[in-house]
């Protein structure tokens, strides 16, 4: 199995996971974006491109599933995934805290982009007080979960010397 | 130059990104999902369904402990209150078993048929809102049973929300706290004051809905909404809520109040959807009998083995007389 099938199947059992397990897991009243922890570990192991192809796919496929219109994860899950694996070519240290901290920067990046572009494309429950709330809640959710998301990812990756170019199917 | 073709090849696969979301946003946000797109959300839904199925039955005990773990607090204050509301009801139910006597009596002397007179599907919730903005549930029964979007959905309680989206083999609910949502209501009437009707909605943040009455309609804490006849979305006379705040608007130009639910949506296992819509011909119950001088309107006397109890019963009397509710919740 290619790395690229594996990141995959990885993706689709995210999805899996999100829509029937993590509405039972609910913390603070919110559930975690597992799919744009993913697209976050991907985009720090793989670059940029990988971390934006893995976002835009983890999020279309949780859009399927919500009633917000179609592509709006898709493209938060995605810019994040970008930028995180911009900013991830100018680290020099990975200190233990590391996913953590990228986890909550991400969800709040991620919750941000998603309030921003919902309000645009007149999302009314994204609006106001609450919507920064379940964000910042969600956030810190997505925090606890990256420790695990990211040491998930590293595995399907593979070893260091072939994290590279994940969706290549060479 | 290798890291510099790197770089723009980066670059155009974000744009091409961007642009291909930004397309399915618009395309969403304008005709729905129909097509292909809505094919596969279907396809999707029908996949992960039965999984959600297995997973509800056993994640539900476990979300339970879950939520005892981060709510203990809540829940003992919930109790407290719940204490409290229970010998409160106590009390009533002496009262209560006297309203339901008369009510039954009212019911056999008009030869009312004690039952939903409109075909309907009772499903099991395989998913609930998976987001974080998206309350919704999802059922198991879908196009195959009759189920189509806008069909009104409701639980013993109440009112639970109107059908959305449907594929085969499932359908998706907007319930009634979403921002999103809106219902005809209306109140019960006091003394001389007649039943008063408005638009209730759900709110950001929110497990209650907004309504706003006309000024001076007599509305109290307490009161049991139903929906209204005018409602285009729902049969008239099922119950919504019970009022929970009123606040009359600066200058008296109008009333604000909030309903809380009759549902509680978390404990809903199945719900039943209606297999009416506005304009069905002989659809739900209203059975109206004219004489030569007043009219009597019965609308919704269910209660059958899918919706067991509770659902208003509203009467006018002679055209002009005082609505009374009396009905489900109490």
């Amino acid at each position: 199995m290619t790395r690229a099938m594996r990141l995959a199947a990885l993706v689709v059992i995210v999805v899996i996971v999100q829509v029937a397990v993590f509405p039972h897991l609910r913390l603070f009243g919110v559930v975690p974006d597992l799919g744009l922890l993913v697209a976050l570990a991907v985009g720090y192991y793989d670059g940029p491109e990988a971390g934006a192809i893995t976002g835009f796919l983890a999020g279309f496929g949780f859009d399927l599933f919500l009633e917000t219109p179609l592509g709006l994860s898709a493209l938060t899950y995605a810019i994040v995934g970008y930028a995180i694996g911009v900013v991830e070519s100018g680290l020099f240290r990975t200190p233990r805290w590391l996913p953590s901290f990228l986890g909550l920067l991400g969800g709040l990046a991620g919750g941000l982009l998603f309030i921003g572009i919902g309000v645009l494309a007149g999302v009314d429950a994204v609006k106001g007080l609450h919507g920064i709330e379940t964000i910042s809640y969600a956030a810190l959710y997505d925090a606890l979960l990256a420790p695990f998301v990211f040491f998930l990812v590293k595995r399907v990756l593979g070893t260091p010397d072939r994290v590279r170019d994940a969706w290549s199917v060479r | 130059m290798a890291g510099a073709r790197r770089a723009s090849r980066r670059r155009y696969v974000l744009l091409v990104i961007v642009l291909t979301c930004l397309t399915l946003i618009t395309l969403d946000s304008r005709n729905g999902r129909s097509g292909p797109i809505g094919t596969l959300g279907g396809l999707a839904h029908r996949v992960v369904g039965p999984i959600a199925g297995a997973v509800d039955d056993v994640a539900r005990p476990v979300g339970d402990w879950w939520s005892g773990v981060f709510d203990a607090g809540k829940l003992k204050r919930e109790n407290r209150r719940l204490e409290q509301e229970n010998a409160a009801l106590r009390g009533k139910q002496t009262s209560a078993d006297e309203a339901i006597r008369e009510n039954n009596d009212l019911k056999a002397a008009l030869g009312l048929h004690n039952a939903l007179l409109v075909k309907n599907v009772t499903g099991l919730i395989v998913g609930r809102d998976p987001g974080n903005f998206d309350p919704t549930l999802t059922i198991d029964k879908g196009s195959e049973s009759g189920i189509a979007i806008d069909m009104p959905v409701i639980a013993p309680e109440g009112i639970v929300g109107k059908v959305i989206d449907v594929w085969k083999g499932g359908a998706k609910i907007q319930v009634l706290t979403d921002p999103q949502f809106s219902v005809g209501v209306q109140t019960p009437g006091h003394g001389l004051s007649p039943a008063t009707t408005g638009i209730a909605s759900g709110q950001v943040g929110s497990h209650d809905l907004a309504v706003q009455f006309d000024a001076g309609t007599a509305v109290r804490r307490g009161d049991h909404i139903v929906t209204s006849p005018q409602s285009t979305l729902f049969p008239s006379g099922l119950p919504v809520g019970t009022i929970s705040s009123v606040d009359v608007q600066p200058g008296n130009t109008g009333v604000d109040a909030t309903i809380t639910p009759f549902v509680h949506l978390g404990a809903l296992q199945y719900v039943t959807v209606l297999l009416w819509s506005a304009g069905t011909p002989g659809s739900v119950l209203p059975t109206t009998t004219t004489t030569t001088t007043t009219t009597t309107t019965i609308p919704a006397g269910f209660g059958t083995t899918t919706i067991p109890s509770g659902f208003g019963t509203t009467t006018t009397t002679g055209g002009l007389g005082t609505p009374t509710t009396r009905g489900l919740g109490g």
